[in-house]
């Protein structure tokens, strides 16, 4: 299945160890990781990468998760983005549900399998 | 309510006793006035009588010296009578002056002899002198007469016939009359005089006027005018002179012959003499009836007066009083009013409030049992009231309440019991909160005993505590879920690297065995050798054994991780029963922080800054971890709406200090701060700025019933507008000595 064109996804995590075993996991199905700890880095990094799928948090220090799929929105229409969440409300606020709005393509909610965020990956390339 | 008395008749009774005075005083008068008119009546018919008398007396003795003349005339003989008869006359004239004139006419009516020497020879008149008296045996009195003999004066005039050589009574020739002429002044004077004597015997009356009325009923003599005109005063149909002139004496009220005045008339006739010509004269006395009531007239004016004087100023005493009486009971029956209006009022009140009011002579007997306190005790006031207080079936604590009365009345300070459980048989338990207070009155010192159900208000209170619980768990549950799905996240991942990991390495391993048998046998082959290779680079062992060991590591961060907050969780959620006790404080602190920190982490860094000497504190931490919870969210709550949008964090800070005999838990914030308005309603129930529907206003309410209400303790908030905010809750470190009960002065 992994051809000479690996399919780029761009994490955007503040949580080192859950970034590490999202990245050990991706890598192990092929794909080229680039990381990022925060919003605001992760824009940098997709001026600097052709990155196909993000893969985000949605609650992160600095630039929110949220604020930073808006701005991928507008800036990068082309990539797909996939929010991650833990909880299903803060504040008050079903998050995933805003954060479909604002032109996330999928919301994972956290616990997920390795299958189901493959496939989620798969089903945004494809 | 009382009847109002008007009293209305008062006046009208005033006036009808007057009428009834005045009645019985002019009854008095009236009796007084015929009683006087009696009197004075028979006072002047006395008079009258006793002038008839004296004039009576007076013509009699004429009439005797008549006969005495008679006689006499033959003895001086008919020789030179002009001389002789004249001066024997005189000498009669000088002893009785009474007389004006003594003569003898003859019968040709000629003076033949006279007192007066003038008036012989003169012709005197025969029809009046010698016709009348002519054949006549007896005297004949001539009434009224003036003429030139007597100088003009009025006079009486006796004529008897003489009889040459005859004497009286025997017949003979007439010769002629003889005359004797007394003067009505002298009459005058009779009656005058007596009437001056009598004055003095009777009371002095003035104005008495008197008159002499001959038979036909003209007046002979009249006071003060003498024959004034010739009055006839029984053609003036005046009773009193025509009784008397009949015989008849007595007196009479009638008017005035020509005053028009009413007059009282005492009268009597001249008494009837033998041998002396029936005169049939009157005599009437009388005074002016105003004149006999005189003494009556002053009297009435006396009592007129004094009654006027005492009556009137009584009369107006009396209005006074009875205006000034009626103006008082006015006064007290709209006090009585106003005070029973008071009583009715405050009846309502008590009936309507929803709190009872029990009121304990001497902190005893029940002299006040209101409605609400019939329905709470279901007892009525009239099993209550009178009966002693601690003798009523209530099912409660008595020993609590007994000491509470007890204190309230010893100390007279009021008293608060906070939760008082009432047991009412076959219901469910009630919750009172009763106030206790110390009552003043004439008889001693009362207990007012106010009582509120609080049964729904605990409920209630409870209700919104378990909403706020329920509120921030699941606030925690959403944080929670959070932190412990990441852990999970990676956990899992990890785990299925490493598996997959352990079965390439294994794989290797085998190749390696494989080469390690061949070796061992001394075959060492090439072949084997590139396939372990090729083995270890198909599977990245390099990778391998670089991620293998922090995949592992990374692992059991994240196994700690959740170990933790379900531990955290456990502990702020279940801290050790419902029991107060000594508890550390600075790690319930930790806790608190450690489940919050999803609610944090994003917006602020926390810094903790614990006394490590921290007292334990006598408190029940579950309800004290629900506060810190909180005051933490609320202040990262605080930072966010700063912070939103930026890459920057606030700052949290959390102290805790001893301060005197409690400790200070300090939660300062960099949020932009409570606005001035709203400062002093943010521990309010239900006050909440958060949108409609999300949270329930009631995190910073509870909290101040915790800390205030339970713990004895105080919450403070100190803030100023985008610096920040300071939420300081002081603690008493050691339990209050009666926590139900409470002072105040």
């Amino acid at each position: 299945m992994m051809n000479e064109k690996p399919s780029t996804v761009l994490i955007v995590e503040d949580d080192p160890s859950l970034r590490d075993s999202l990245r050990r996991t991706l890598r192990k199905k092929g794909y080229t990781i680039i990381e990022a700890e925060e919003g605001g880095q992760g824009l940098k990094l997709l001026k600097a990468h052709a990155v196909d799928v993000v893969l985000i948090d949605i609650f992160m220090p600095g630039k929110e998760g949220i604020e930073t799929i808006q701005q991928i929105r507008r800036s990068h229409p082309q990539v797909k983005i996939i929010a991650m969440s833990g909880g299903g409300e803060r504040m008050y606020i079903d998050v995933l549900r805003v954060a479909k709005s604002c032109g996330c393509h999928l919301t994972l909610d956290k616990p997920f399998s390795e299958e189901t965020l493959i496939n989620a990956i798969q089903a945004q390339l494809a | 309510m009382t009847k109002s008395i008007r009293y209305r008749w008062i006046p009208f009774n005033m006036v009808a006793v007057t009428a009834v005075a005045a009645g019985i005083v002019l009854f008095g008068i009236s009796k007084f006035e015929s009683y006087l008119i009696d009197r004075t009546g028979r006072e002047l018919q006395w008079a009258a009588m006793e002038i008839a008398e004296k004039i009576d007396l007076l013509l009699v003795e004429r009439y005797g010296d008549m006969k005495l003349i008679q006689g006499i005339l033959p003895e001086v003989g008919y020789e030179a009578r002009e001389k002789h008869w004249s001066q024997h006359f005189k000498n009669i004239q000088e002893a009785y002056p009474i007389y004006a004139w003594i003569g003898f006419v003859d019968k040709a009516g000629r003076v033949v002899a006279s007192t007066d020497p003038a008036a012989v020879g003169k012709e005197a008149g025969s029809a009046r002198w010698v016709g009348p008296v002519d054949g006549k045996r007896d005297i004949t009195i001539q009434e009224i007469q003036h003429d030139e003999l007597v100088d003009g004066q009025w006079t009486l005039s006796f004529a008897t016939p003489v009889t040459l050589h005859a004497w009286p009574g025997r017949s003979g020739p007439f010769e002629g009359t003889l005359v004797t002429r007394i003067r009505f002044s002298e009459l005058d004077e009779v009656v005058t005089r007596s009437l001056r004597e009598m004055k003095t015997k009777m009371e002095s009356r003035e104005g008495m006027e008197y008159q002499v009325v001959n038979k036909q009923g003209q007046v002979l003599i009249k006071s003060r005018h003498l024959l004034e005109g010739t009055t006839n005063l029984i053609n003036l149909g005046i009773k009193s002179a025509e009784r008397a002139t009949a015989g008849e004496a007595g007196f009479i009220l009638e008017q005035h012959a020509h005053r028009s005045v009413e007059v009282l008339t005492g009268y009597a006739p001249i008494p009837e003499q033998k041998d002396f010509p029936k005169l049939g004269w009157g005599i009437l006395v009388q005074v002016d009836h105003q004149t006999v009531l005189g003494p009556i007239r002053s009297l009435i004016q006396t009592v007129t007066f004094w009654g006027m004087a005492i009556f009137f100023p009584l009369w107006a005493l009396l209005l006074w009083t009875m205006h000034r009486l009626r103006a008082e009971w006015h006064q007290t029956e709209a006090a009585q009013q106003a005070s029973q209006e008071l009583v009715n009022q405050k009846r309502t009140l008590l009936a309507t409030v929803e709190a009872f009011f029990i009121q304990l002579n001497n902190a005893t007997v029940v002299a006040e049992w209101t409605n609400q306190a019939e329905r709470t005790f279901g007892i009525t006031a009239d099993e209550a009231i009178g009966k002693s207080f601690g003798g009523l079936v209530i099912a409660w604590d008595w020993h609590v309440v007994s000491e509470a009365i007890a204190q309230a009345a010893q100390n007279r300070v009021v008293v608060r019991l906070n939760k008082v459980v009432l047991s009412n048989e076959g219901e469910r338990p009630r919750y009172l909160k009763l106030t206790l207070s110390p009552l003043k009155t004439n008889s001693g010192l009362d207990i007012v005993l106010m009582g509120e159900d609080i049964t729904e208000y605990l409920a209630l209170e409870h209700d919104l505590s378990q909403a706020q619980k329920l509120e921030s768990l699941g606030q925690l549950a959403a944080g929670v879920a959070h932190e412990i799905n990441t852990p999970t996240q990676f956990v899992g991942d990890n785990l299925r690297f490493l598996s997959e990991a352990f079965t390439d390495i294994g794989v290797v391993l085998d190749h390696h065995h494989t080469l390690l048998t061949s070796a061992k046998a001394g075959s060492c082959q090439q072949e084997a050798i590139e396939r372990c290779e090729a083995e270890a680079r198909r599977v990245d062992l390099e990778y391998l054994q670089e991620e293998v060991p922090k995949a592992i590591a990374q692992s059991f961060e994240g196994v700690e991780r959740i170990t933790k907050i379900v531990r955290a969780m456990k502990e702020f959620a279940h801290p050790g029963g419902e029991e107060a006790a000594y508890e550390d404080l600075n790690k319930a602190i930790q806790t608190t922080v450690e489940v919050s920190r999803n609610e944090w982490k994003y917006v602020a860094e926390l810094t903790m800054d614990l006394a490590p000497d921290l007292p334990p504190v006598f408190c029940q931490l579950g309800p004290i971890n629900q506060v810190v919870l909180n005051i933490i969210v609320n202040a990262a709550h605080a930072i966010g709406d700063v912070v939103k949008g930026t890459t920057q964090k606030g700052r949290i800070t959390i102290s805790t200090r001893t301060v005197g005999d409690g400790v200070e838990i300090r939660v300062r914030d960099t949020g932009g701060g409570i606005p001035e308005t709203i400062r002093g309603k943010i521990f309010d129930p239900f006050f909440t700025t958060k949108p409609v529907g999300k949270g329930t206003g009631q995190g910073l309410a509870i909290a101040r019933s915790v800390v205030v209400d339970k713990h004895g303790g105080r919450i403070d908030v100190e803030s100023e507008v985008d610096q920040g905010t300071i939420f300081i809750i002081h603690l008493p470190v050691k339990p209050r000595e009666a926590p139900s009960l409470r002072e105040a002065a």
